[in-house]
Parts: structure tokens; sequence; C-alpha cells
């Protein structure tokens, strides 16, 4: 399903999922299907979930295991999970203890789920946060690189989020970016860049309604 | 020499009295002492604080040379609480709140955001002196002037209960404009009323001018230490310096002890989250030397007066001032502050360190909050509530659960482990947590003895008002250890506590049901319980038996004669935890959720409520309960009656609603925001987290401006929704009759023939 909806997807690329609340649920799902074994379409590895969001939701990792007959103890077990409730914590897991836990783990895929969301925290000064910002998309843009690893990035956002300098530079670094809009019991993927395009244009939306619901 | 002046103007030695007041000025400290013969001494302390910067030996020496500061050194220092050893930091001497700020800025930015972390950067200076120097506001003391600074010497303790308050100079200030209608910025002054000991002062003669400096004169002859207003940090004191900008005696316009004129601030107030609702807290107007207290915007003045803002200023370390402008959540963070100072431990500027990983499996078992059993919809005889006192601080302390402290790495071996999880809590040392609420904890329990002993009503008061400041302190303890920004607060330690007090509420179930007692309804802290012919004396045995097993305080509530606990109001068969009523034996009514207890009720629905729960109240059991809800309809007929004929007050008709967002960001025609956006237009200021308040004057008018009139333009030629106010009636009437068949359409139906 992965691959139908976003192409190939690489190790050592960053995906940006944006837009409805099912980006969130699909980045779980990846968690997920991450495990199975390459044969399979998975990459045969644990995860690593930091929620900037405080939205990671371990009963539905479980009802995507049953959906996907694995045992949900075992899946559970194999994703790792830190919330971080300030930009701050969130830059220093990313730059600092991300690295180590990769290396200690093996991990291949990496989910910082609302990614967007502590930098736009109104206690802390705009400049400040995007300076924060900025160190913590290095430090993952090039640990990416070096380790090879699968990185997903998602935020819930509006219309007013493409216009701030988070979305920017996330949108510059990301391989594949797709946005989710929510109609009714579907859920509508706009492929807005990828690998095969140019890395600083979104190029033109390319459609594809999907039924999104449960673990499909 | 002693520098000391004030309204005592002879210098000092040696002097003994109450810390009134205290802030920074220039590399000084500026404290007030009010004296036991009553006067006011101004003590000057020669005395600055610092900020620390950790990182990389090499790097913090490459610091220091590039910081041109006098008094810069290495120092030794705990850089995290759970650290055993002290590290080496870079300590920088600052003038000021905004230097330090400023400073570390820069440094962050020198090190890259990377290579150093900052410490006691955004500590309040005044705190940070009352905690170097061990000293509390409200504390007497004998303070002597040395060669180096003042030395201070207690003549109080923090634990006492029945400590002395010195008698304080209090004064009321009102102003009112020239205008009928929403008093603004722009308008002229009408008059200005004081009222001081009894003595009511109106300065309403001259011009703006006069009326200004004749307000200057009168404080200074009053010298009141206490100011009273009514929405002074939003309106008043910010009005007032506006006009004396306006008159061009800015300079004069001098209400402190301190000769600081009052300033417009260039700043807004604060709109923040707390607990999922959005609030404001204006921009707070400080008195140098006095005490100012927005009687509008202090929530814990409206709830525990004046002895509850001294008892949190004494035992938070942070002066009243602040206690009254401030988040609770604030002055409880202080008393942490205050032991990790004590403690060389730095604070840190910014919270970094994130939670401890975990698979999602222990997530799934580790964040599930507190304890719930689903109670029965409908009525229950003679059910005994049992509550445990202070419950979640009393597990911090006990278990000794802190940030640092749970999942430490000095005692992975530890034998303390939390309950399902088995996380380690650390064995060598108290945390900052338990170690900051203990003494509220010990002081609330000896409240609660003084209260229960005293005779005369007025210390029952004072004791009582204690006693809710502290509650107040301890509920945010609790939370704080899981807020976002909390210094020394981690996810891990409260979950830790969650698990105990699940833990803690299901051996008291099984003590209960092993005593033949079923579980009815239980709830965070709180279990409702119930069996055949159970005495008054046989809930107090479980108590006891509780008590002996868990090592932990609870309280025997009472028996209720009935308790009915009520469903959802859009899913019929579910209960609702929080949402019950019921009356104990001896007659008191205890009530949770419903329209008598919610801010936004009008008084004519409330009043109604509390009427129809007075005449429930009257059946000693079901049975009788039943038989008494057509009288409760005959209330509920009355205020239709008067809602009909409109013989109710427009003062009853009125809702206040809070502003969830700002004005502008209002999608939807809601109520409060055509109210908000009325002020608006009338050049008022409004943003997310106010209340509104307003009239409805007609709720399906097609133009949404004419549905409802802002409480501040209504007079007595407006007119109400009947239907709309009907409406809310029947509702909450419907509510509390759910349990029985009674929905508010059937009430409304049936209005048609009262």
């Amino acid at each position: 399903m992965f691959d139908s909806l976003f192409g190939k997807l690489n190790l050592g690329h960053l995906l940006f999922l944006h837009g409805a609340q099912r980006c969130l649920a699909l980045s779980e799902l990846l968690c997920v299907q991450a495990q199975l074994a390459l044969t399979e379409g998975g990459l045969e590895s644990k995860a690593i979930f930091i929620d900037g969001g405080n939205t990671f939701d371990p009963c539905l990792i479980a009802e995507y295991a049953e959906q996907l007959s694995l045992d949900s103890d075992k899946v559970l077990e194999n994703i790792l999970v830190s919330r971080a409730f300030t930009c701050h914590q969130l830059t220093s897991l990313i730059a600092n203890n991300l690295k180590p836990w990769i290396d200690r783990l093996n991990i291949k895929l990496a989910v910082i789920s609302n990614i967007l969301e502590p930098y736009s925290d109104p206690d802390i000064a705009k400049k400040q946060s995007l300076i924060f910002f900025k160190v913590a998309l290095n430090s993952l843009i090039s640990m990416i690189r070096e380790k090879k690893i699968v990185a997903i990035g998602t935020s819930l956002d509006d219309e007013r989020i493409r216009k701030n300098s988070f979305f920017k530079q996330i949108a510059y670094h990301s391989n594949i970016i797709a946005k989710l809009e929510d109609h009714g019991g579907s859920t509508i993927v706009i492929l807005e860049k990828h690998l095969a395009n140019p890395p600083d244009i979104l190029f033109n939306e390319r459609k594809r309604r999907i039924p999104l619901t449960g673990a499909e | 020499m002693p520098k000391s002046t004030g309204s005592s103007k002879e210098c000092v030695q040696s002097v003994k009295g109450w810390i009134l007041d205290l802030y920074p000025k220039e590399n000084e400290m500026v404290i007030w002492i009010k004296t036991e013969q009553g006067n006011t001494i101004r003590l000057v302390d020669k005395w600055q604080y610092s900020i620390y910067v950790s990182g990389n030996y090499s790097d913090l020496i490459g610091l220091a040379k590039q910081i041109p500061v006098d008094g810069v050194a290495l120092d030794e220092k705990y850089v995290r609480p759970e650290d055993s050893d002290k590290s080496t930091v870079l300590r920088i001497p600052v003038s000021n709140s905004r230097e330090a700020q400023e400073l570390a800025e820069k440094i962050l930015v020198y090190g890259g955001y990377k290579r150093f972390r900052l410490y006691n950067v955004d500590v309040k200076p005044s705190q940070m002196y009352l905690y170097e120097k061990d000293i509390f506001p409200f504390a007497f003391a004998d303070v002597s002037q040395r060669p180096n600074g003042l030395e201070w010497r207690l003549l109080d303790s923090q634990e006492e209960v029945e400590y002395k308050i010195p008698p304080l100079k209090e004064l009321t200030l009102d102003v009112k404009t020239v205008s009928e209608r929403i008093p603004r910025f722009a308008d002229e002054i009408k008059e200005i009323n004081i009222n001081s000991g009894g003595k009511s002062i109106r300065i309403d003669s001259g011009d703006e001018f006069d009326k200004l400096m004749t307000l200057v004169e009168l404080i200074r002859q009053l010298d009141p230490d206490i100011i009273y207003t009514s929405n002074g940090d939003e309106f008043l004191f910010p009005y007032l310096a506006k006009r004396a900008i306006e008159n061009e005696v800015s300079e004069r316009s001098v209400i402190g002890r301190e000769r600081s004129p009052l300033r417009v601030s260039n700043e807004k107030g604060a709109s923040y989250v707390s607990y999922g609702q959005v609030h404001y807290r204006p921009l707070p107007t400080r008195l140098l030397g006095r005490i100012h207290i927005d009687m509008e915007n202090s929530l814990l003045y409206c709830d525990c007066g004046l002895q509850g803002l001294i008892e949190v200023a004494r035992i938070c370390r942070i002066p009243v001032q602040r206690v009254s402008n401030t988040t609770i959540g604030t002055s409880m963070t202080s008393s942490q502050l205050y032991h990790a100072v004590r403690n060389d431990i730095l604070i840190p500027w910014v919270k970094a360190d994130p939670e401890d990983l975990k698979t999602a499996r222990e997530l799934l078992i580790a964040d599930r909050g507190g304890f719930y059993h689903e109670p029965k919809i409908g009525i229950h005889d003679r059910v005994g509530e049992l509550d445990f006192t202070s419950l979640y601080p009393m597990l911090m302390l006990k278990k000794n659960l802190s940030a640092e402290t749970v999942r430490c790495k000095c005692c992975p071996d530890s034998k303390e482990r939390v309950p399902e999880l088995g996380y380690n809590i650390c064995e060598k040392r108290k945390g900052i947590v338990p170690r900051s609420i203990e003494l509220l904890l010990k002081k609330r329990t000896k409240y609660k003895e003084l209260e229960g002993r005293a005779s005369d009503p007025s210390l029952r008061s004072l004791y009582e008002k204690r006693r809710a400041a502290l509650k107040w302190i301890l509920v945010c303890a609790f939370g704080y250890l899981g807020f976002k920004n909390a210094r020394f607060g981690k996810i891990d330690a409260h979950i830790a506590t969650c698990a105990f007090a699940r833990q803690t509420l299901l051996k008291a179930t099984r003590l209960a049901e092993e005593r033949g007692f079923e579980l009815v309804h239980g709830i965070v802290d709180s279990l409702w319980l119930k069996k055949k012919g159970a005495t008054e004396n046989d809930f107090i045995e479980l108590r006891d038996e509780i008590y002996r097993e868990t090592e932990l305080p609870i309280s025997f509530e009472g028996v209720y004669r009935w308790i009915v606990f009520l469903p959802s109001e859009t899913r019929r068969n579910l209960p609702v935890l929080t949402k019950y009523y019921g009356v104990f034996m001896d007659g008191r009514i205890k009530a949770r959720g419903i329209a008598t207890r919610r801010h936004d009720t009008p008084e004519v629905v409330r009043k109604c409520i509390e009427e129809m729960l007075k005449v429930l109240a009257k059946g000693e059991d079901s049975n009788n309960f039943y038989s008494r809800v057509p009288e409760s309809i005959d209330v509920l007929k009355k205020y239709v009656q008067a809602l009909k004929s409109r013989r109710i007050e427009l003062d009853d008709l009125v809702i206040e609603r809070h502003l969830s967002r700002e004005v502008y960001e209002y999608r939807h025609e809601v109520l409060q925001a055509i109210a908000a956006k009325q002020l608006v237009k009338e050049e008022v200021e409004v943003r997310a987290g106010q209340s509104i308040s307003f009239i409805i004057i007609n709720s399906e008018n097609r133009f949404s401006k004419n549905r409802v009139l802002v409480a501040e333009l209504v007079d007595e030629r407006t007119p109400y929704d009947v239907d709309r106010y009907l409406e809310l009636l029947f509702s909450s009437a419907a509510t509390i009759l759910a349990p029985f068949g009674y929905k508010a359409s059937d009430l409304k139906r049936a209005a048609d023939t009262f």
C-alpha cells in the first residue's frame, strides 16, 4: 500500500506527511509495517516514535497489528516512544538522543510526529524557536543520510502552516511530501513532492482518492 | 553606615519587623520592613545575582574570555538534580532580569545552541534573594546592617501556624470616568474614590490635573501598605497612567512608596491554557513598597483572601504582590526553586530533558491516569463516601516521586518500585518535589485540626483560608509533575504517581469488599460504598482499616440518605463520573457537575435548581425522594412563570462565558463571540481567556449582533429572550431528573400548561 501511495521510499530518505489527522494514524501504521520482513515490504526493524504532540496511540498500533495478523504485544514492544512537550525537548531528542538510540537498537525507521507544533509555541520567542528548529532539522537530515534510515515527519496543519518558515524548511529537505485531506469517509492523498522531481520545487498536486479506514 | 531611608527617615543599624515587600534596583535589593511600632522602613542591601553556564570545560574558559563582565568565575554546582557530583560551571553576575535574558541569548548563539546550557536565567531576583538569605515574605526578623550588607536573623518560622501579621494599613481605590457607558482610556476622570479605615474620600473637584495630584498626595499621606482595586491591572492603573500623560504629570504620578511613577506598558497581558481552558492574565501593576491586590484578577485572593495570599507568600517564598497576580503554579514552583538553590542545584532556563524512552507496550500500561469505577445511573440509598486526603501529594511525598528520583541512574536495584511498571525509585536522595510539599502537607493537616478545634468563627475562618490556599498549591504540585514547563517535573514521575494512586484505590476497594461493602462509584481519590444495614460506625471502622493498611490519611465524608448519579447529556445510557448530587444524613447537599456548579449558569437557573434540590433533599430515602419530585417541579413552574411574566431581575439573567480564542478567530457566531464583538466595537480590548458577560435578547434574530447584549451595555430597557432562558431552565432541570425519565422537551411541553 505504501509504495502505491508514495512511490518507492529508500533508506536515507525523509518523508513528510501533513494535513489531516489521518497522517498521524498513517505514521503509526508505518511503524507496524516496518517490522515486516523485507520480502513483505517491511524493513525488518524496530521503530522509534518521537512524539511532539502527545498523540501516539498504542491501542491503534495493537489494532493495526491484529489486522496484519501480527502478535500485537510483540509489535508494541518493537516500537520505542519518547514524548516531547516543548521545542527544547524535541530538539534535544532529535539532536542528542536519536543517534545513540538508532545505533543501539539498529533502527531503520524513525517517526517524528507533530514535528512543527512544539516550535510554534507562543511562549517561545519566534527567533529562538526558528534556530532550535534549524538545529533539530539539520541533525535529523545528517543522521538520515549517515545512518541510512527512513524518517517520517508529520504535522497536522491548516492553511496558515504552509506559509511559516518551519514548513518551508522541512519541505525543502524532504524527499517526499504528501498532504492528507479528509473528505467524508475517505482521505485524499496529495503527493506534493517526490524524489524524481527537483528537490526545491513542490510540483503540481497529484491526487489519489483512497479510502483510508482502520488499517487499510 | 546603613543605607536605609523610607517612611521613617532615620538611619538604622538594626531593626525588627516583618518583610513587607522587596524588589531589585541596580545591583541592590530594596526591602520594606513593617516594624512592631507600625512604621515602614526601607532597607537596601548590596546584592547581585548570577546566571550560570554549563558545558565543556575548554568551551567555558573560551566563553569566560568573551564576557566583559566583572566577577565572572568558575564555580561548582549540580547541573541536574539527579547528579551525584557537582560540575564545573561558569558564574556570571548580572544587574537585572533583562540583562540576564539578553546575555543568556547571546551565549546560546555563541555556542551554536548546542555547546552551552543556561541556568538561573529567569528566576525573579526578589525570589532568589529570599532563597539565598533563607528568609520569606511576612517573616518577622531582626535585620542588621553589616559592612558587607544586611544580616538577617529570623525570629519566625515557616512551620509556624499561629504566626502574627502586623497591622496593615489598607485602602480601596476606585476611579469613575466621565463615560456613561463603557469606560475608555480616552475618557477624562470623573471622580476618584478612596476608602481607608472605613472612611470614604471622594476626589471630584477641580480639573483632571487637580484630581490626579490630589490622589498622589492623599496616597502619600495615608501611606497604605495594601491597595485593593477592581480591575486595577487591566484598567485602573493603566488608565491613571494614561491620564497622567495627557495632563503632563506622568513623572509625578507616584502611587507606590518608591519614587517610581505609573507607567504605560507596551506589553500586553497573556492568554494561556490550563487544563484545556484558555485563561487571560492582564499585565500586573506593581506598586513598589506597597501591595497591590486586583480583586478581580486574583484567583487566590478571591478564594482565600489576604490570609491565603500571605500564607502562600510565606511558604513558597514569593512576594505577596506577585502571589496575588501570578498563577498558583508559579507560587508552587517557587518553593521547589528554593530547595534547589539551597542544595546547590541549578535551575534550568529551559526544560530540555525529554521523557525516557519506553516501548509502546509500556506506554499502554503506564499512561492510564487515575482510578475510576463507573457508577450505576440513578438513585442509591445509604451510600457512604470515603475520600483520601491530598492523596497525590501524599504519595509524592511518601514514595519520593520527583523527576530525578523516578528511574534514577543511581539506584537501579532499588527496592522501591512503581506498581505495574516496575520503575526504580531513588533510595539515596529525597527529591525536590517531595521536599517542597512536605511542609505544605504538614501545615494543611495542622490547620485542619485547628479549624476543627477553634470556637471563635473568625479564627476558624482564618485557618480555613490558609488551609484552602495550601490546598490550591498541593493540587497544582501534582499537575506540575507533568507540565511541559515545570522545572523539576517529568512525565515519568507523573505516571508513577498515578500508578501508586490506582494501586491505593484498588487496595481500599478490596478491603471494603472484604467487609461486605459494594463499590457504587470510585474516582481518583474517592470511593462511594454501600452495605445493607451498615451504620456510620461501620464506615468509620472501614476508614480506619484503610488508613492502617495504606498509611495514607483518609476521611469519612458521611453517609448519604440518597445519592443520584447522572447520565451523559448525549448518551443517556452512559454515566458521567463527575456528575451527581445527594444529601447527607445531616441534611447537607453535595452536587457536582450540574448547573449549580457551572460558572456559565445564569443566576435564575442556579436559584431554581438549588431550590429544586432543597425540596428533593427533604426525602429521607429513594422512595420518599420520588414522592418529592412533583413538588420540585412546582419550583420549576414558579420560575417558568416568573420568566414568562418578565419578573426576573436582569442581573439574574447574565451569562458569563470564557473566550476560548481571540475574537477574530471565531468562525461561528457563538453568543460569547457576538458579545465580545460588541465590546470591540466600543473600543475595549478583548483577549482570549477573558470572561464575557451578556444577556440573551433574541437568540433567533437573523442578525447575529442582535442576539445578545454585552452586560456593560445593558440598561433597564434591555429586553430578554424568554424562550431561550426557559430552554436553559428546562435543560438544567431535566439534567437532575434525567434518571427518572424526564427530558427537557417533556418539561417544555408541560410548561405550556403551567
